[in-house]
């Protein structure tokens, strides 16, 4: 299971806390849920987090302010956006802010999947880069990153 | 004879002769004495005089009774057992002749000779025996001496007897008298009692006779009465004084001088019918006054019947019906005044009696429906109205009818012209006398079928105007459907991706799929009730009126609204009230209403800062009659000047907005008998209020507002019109 990359998912909705991690698992990834951004930062799972799947419109905390929470805290964990009333606009803005992606719900598995793994890949890069990472996890691609192969 | 021989029987006559002497002493003796004491003293000398055994003496009862019996026996025999022996011994003989006796019976082994003697000629008094053991008894001057005392005897219990007898009669006597004497006493009290009470019942019928002159005299009427041919004989006083005649000049026929010449053939005529028939009957006349006047009185007689049931004498009384009389005539002419008036007035009018049945329609009425009023009076006014209108009709008419509410129908009346029916509003009041009972309806009927066509028109338009506005009003809604569209499709997405991989695995996982297929059901399930819900204030459709429960209304509307709010950053709070009556109403127009108090709200709330931005929606109850509902914000608010212009069409302080939400909101509030206001609030924002009226007003029947939320100073001054 240490193998597995740990994927959390943060967002209100049930349905979706409840579908998600399903077919995260299904890519081959670890997964958990947080129903707010609160509940996610209180968890303890930030060191483990390989990338974030998160929903910008919260009540409380919302998506932004845990992506500016997490900037100044200094965690600098991959951030894949969801949203459900999103525009073309929003996602340039997000990704010019530093999220690699923004997912508009409704959104394909194959689109989640590549998101996933860009996030995860990016986050190898940036970790090898601060000479934190082990070993074996590193000059692998994305593809061979992932213990279990999902078929697309 | 020896000369001693001769002093023995000289000695023994002598004896005898002083026993006869003592013997014919003894009634004397016997004079007043009961039988019993007679019997008792003969014993005693019988035996003292001629020592013998037994005496025996049997008195016969003079009324028939029991014979006494009595028997003496001799001291040394006294005994019980030689009683029943001596009464043995006799028993046989008692009824037998003298004659016929035995000289001797035999008792306790030795002899008894025995002498019966009756007392009486024929034994009547009884019977005497004389018994001794002697040999020699009974001896001649014995015999003699039973003989003389059997005789004397008879003669003392005769008389003794004879005595008793008197007594017996003095004293039945005395009993008899004694009786008759009570008999008498009572007879005299009960005489005594009747002439009393009848004396009573002639005082008493002093005093009525007394009274019923003075009854008659007082009666306020004129009262009289007449022989069975009809020739008066009795005036009250009232009667003479009215008239001004004495008695005798109005007696026989002459009472018929003071009635009116013009009155009097009629007068008599009806008079003459009454008596022939012989039952009470009456007649109106005109009577003269003394000072000349006449008036109307109605006459009435009544025939007084002896027990055979003939009429024996006729009274009468005569009533002043002058000023009824007067009043009638006017009623009359005030009648005739209305009938014309009636045919003048261009409407058409109506009246029916208290029980409902057509009376009068004027020629209006008539003409306009083409049918003829024998055709319609009574209860064939029914036919007036189109066939699927008159049951109704019919209903409401019976059930004013008995209550005596106005009448109020919209209904199709028959109209000739163009043989068709059109809307007519048929109005009707009760009319009631100064006891408050109905006396008359008065009813009219409008023709209103264009004014209810351009209505019906009218209500179509706004009708559809709201629906154009509710479209509008969703479309401020967009971002928020869309994510409430989007939520569910994307879990039905992200669900089937990952039940086709987890079945795609090697071994399939089809515990896993199940589950990731049932979640895509149920999201499925979400998003077409967002739909559904969406569709019901899309559609377009007509006004429905049913029972609406407020609160569950307005929190069907906060899920619509929840997403937009949160998108908007504003934090709802809600103060529903329990137990709030039902209103009654289309509750979708109703919903866009409150939807559209709180995009306002919202709306006014967008230039605050979020940590500000706050809603409140509170229902209660306004008054005993009425529910409200207010929408408070925390927004820019508005100036109280531009209250008046709040709900004018066309007027808005946004720039992307038509204005014509609150005018269109304030329509649909009125047609529901509502009222719809707004008011700025103390602190930052304002206040919009609907109030509607409630069928329950089981609660703050008292008049004191139940409201859960804060209550504005408006609505405690004028929320209870």
């Amino acid at each position: 299971m240490q193998d597995r990359a740990f994927i959390a998912v943060v967002d209100d909705d049930e349905s979706v806390r409840e579908s998600l991690p399903d077919l995260v698992r299904e890519f081959g990834y670890e997964a958990g849920a947080f129903s707010s951004a609160e509940e996610f930062l209180a968890s303890g799972c930030l060191p483990q987090t390989r990338c974030l799947l998160l929903d910008i419109a919260m009540p409380g905390m919302s998506g932004i302010d845990l992506q500016r929470e997490l900037a100044r805290l200094g965690q600098a964990v991959p951030i894949v956006f969801i949203t459900a009333h999103g525009d073309e606009g929003i996602r340039g803005r997000l990704r010019d802010g530093g999220a690699v992606e923004c997912l508009m719900k409704p959104f394909t598995d194959t689109a989640l999947l590549e998101a996933l793994d860009a996030a995860v890949h990016s986050g190898v890069q940036s970790k090898v880069q601060s000479g934190e990472q082990s070993g074996e996890q590193s000059g692998g691609t994305a593809s061979a990153l992932r213990p279990g192969t999902g078929r697309d | 004879m020896e000369p001693k021989q001769f002093g023995a029987e000289i000695q023994r006559l002598q004896l005898c002769i002083n026993d006869l002497v003592s013997i014919l002493a003894l009634p004397a003796i016997w004079v007043r004495g009961e039988p019993s004491t007679i019997a008792q003293s003969l014993q005693e000398s019988l035996l003292s005089m001629l020592r013998l055994d037994l005496v025996y003496l049997r008195l016969s009862d003079p009324v028939g009774e029991a014979p006494l019996e009595l028997v003496r026996l001799d001291e040394r025999q006294q005994n019980p057992a030689r009683l029943d022996e001596v009464g043995r011994l006799l028993a046989p003989w008692l009824d037998a002749d003298p004659q016929g006796w035995p000289a001797r019976l035999p008792i306790g082994g030795g002899e008894l000779s025995i002498v019966p003697q009756r007392l009486g000629l024929h034994g009547e008094i009884g019977l005497l025996v004389a018994g001794s053991t002697r040999d020699d008894f009974p001896r001649k001057t014995e015999r003699l001496l039973i003989s003389v005392m059997a005789n004397q005897a008879t003669v003392g219990l005769q008389g003794a007897r004879h005595l008793s007898e008197q007594k017996r009669i003095a004293g039945e006597l005395d009993r008899r008298v004694a009786q008759r004497t009570a008999e008498l006493a009572k007879t005299n009290a009960e005489l005594r009692r009747q002439m009393s009470e009848r004396r009573q019942a002639e005082e008493a019928l002093a005093t009525n006779e007394r009274n019923l002159d003075q009854i008659i005299n007082m009666i306020p009427g004129l009262v009289w009465s007449t022989r069975t041919d009809g020739t008066a004989e009795f005036f009250n006083q009232h009667y003479l004084d009215y008239v001004g005649l004495s008695s005798d000049k109005m007696k026989g026929w002459g009472w018929m001088t003071v009635v009116h010449p013009g009155d009097l053939p009629g007068l008599t005529s009806a008079w003459r019918a009454i008596m022939a028939q012989g039952r009470a009957g009456e007649a109106e006349a005109r009577l003269r006054r003394f000072d000349g006047e006449y008036r109307w009185f109605l006459f009435r007689a009544n025939p007084l019947h002896d027990e055979g049931g003939t009429v024996v004498r006729w009274f009468g009384i005569n009533t002043d019906i002058e000023d009824r009389k007067r009043a009638e005539e006017a009623l009359r002419a005030s009648e005739w005044n209305l009938r014309r008036m009636t045919e003048t007035i261009p409407q058409m009018l109506w009246s029916a009696t208290p029980d409902g049945a057509l009376d009068h329609c004027n020629a209006r009425l008539l003409d306009y429906t083409g049918f003829s009023a024998e055709q319609v009076m009574g209860n064939g006014w029914a036919k007036l109205f189109h066939p699927e209108d008159a049951g109704q009709a019919l209903m409401v008419w019976r059930a004013c009818v008995t209550t005596g509410a106005p009448y109020q129908i919209e209904a199709r009346v028959a109209h000739a012209a163009d043989r068709s029916y059109r809307w007519c509003l048929t109005m009707a009041l009760p009319l009631r006398d100064e006891n408050g009972r109905i006396v008359k309806w008065h009813g009219s009927c409008v023709d209103m079928h264009n004014w209810k066509e351009a209505q019906d028109e009218l209500r179509d338009t706004q009708a559809e105007l709201a629906r154009v506005t509710r479209v509008m009003t969703m479309g401020q809604l967009t971002a928020s459907i869309a994510h409430e569209i989007n939520q569910p499709l994307a879990g039905i997405m992200t669900n089937a991706s990952t039940c086709l991989r987890m079945l795609g695995a090697d071994p399939p996982n089809v515990a896993g799929a199940r589950e990731t297929a049932r979640r895509t059901i149920r999201d499925g399930k979400r998003a077409s009730d967002v739909i559904a819900r969406l569709r019901v204030l899309f559609t377009k459709r007509s006004a429905a009126t049913e029972a609406v429960d407020l609160n569950a209304a307005t929190e069907e509307v906060i899920a619509l609204a929840s997403t937009e709010l949160q998108r908007c950053s504003v934090s709802l709070r809600t103060e529903l009230a329990d137990d709030l009556p039902p209103v009654t109403g289309d509750r979708v127009q109703l919903q866009q209403v409150i939807l559209n108090l709180v995009l306002n709200a919202v709306e006014a709330m967008r230039d605050v800062d979020e940590g500000l931005r706050e809603l409140l929606i509170s229902t209660g109850r306004l008054d005993a009659g009425h529910v409200c509902l207010a929408v408070t914000d925390s927004g820019v608010g508005f100036d109280a000047a531009v209250v008046p212009k709040l709900f004018n069409p066309f007027y808005t302080t946004k720039s992307d907005g038509m204005g014509i939400g609150l005018s269109v909101s304030r329509s649909i509030i009125e047609n529901h008998q509502g009222r719809l206001w707004a008011e700025p609030n103390e602190g930052a924002g304002a206040t919009f209020w609907f109030s509607l009226p409630c069928s329950d007003t089981s609660a703050g029947a008292d008049g004191s507002p139940v409201f859960a939320g804060s209550m504005p100073a408006a609505a405690k001054t004028t929320g209870s019109r």
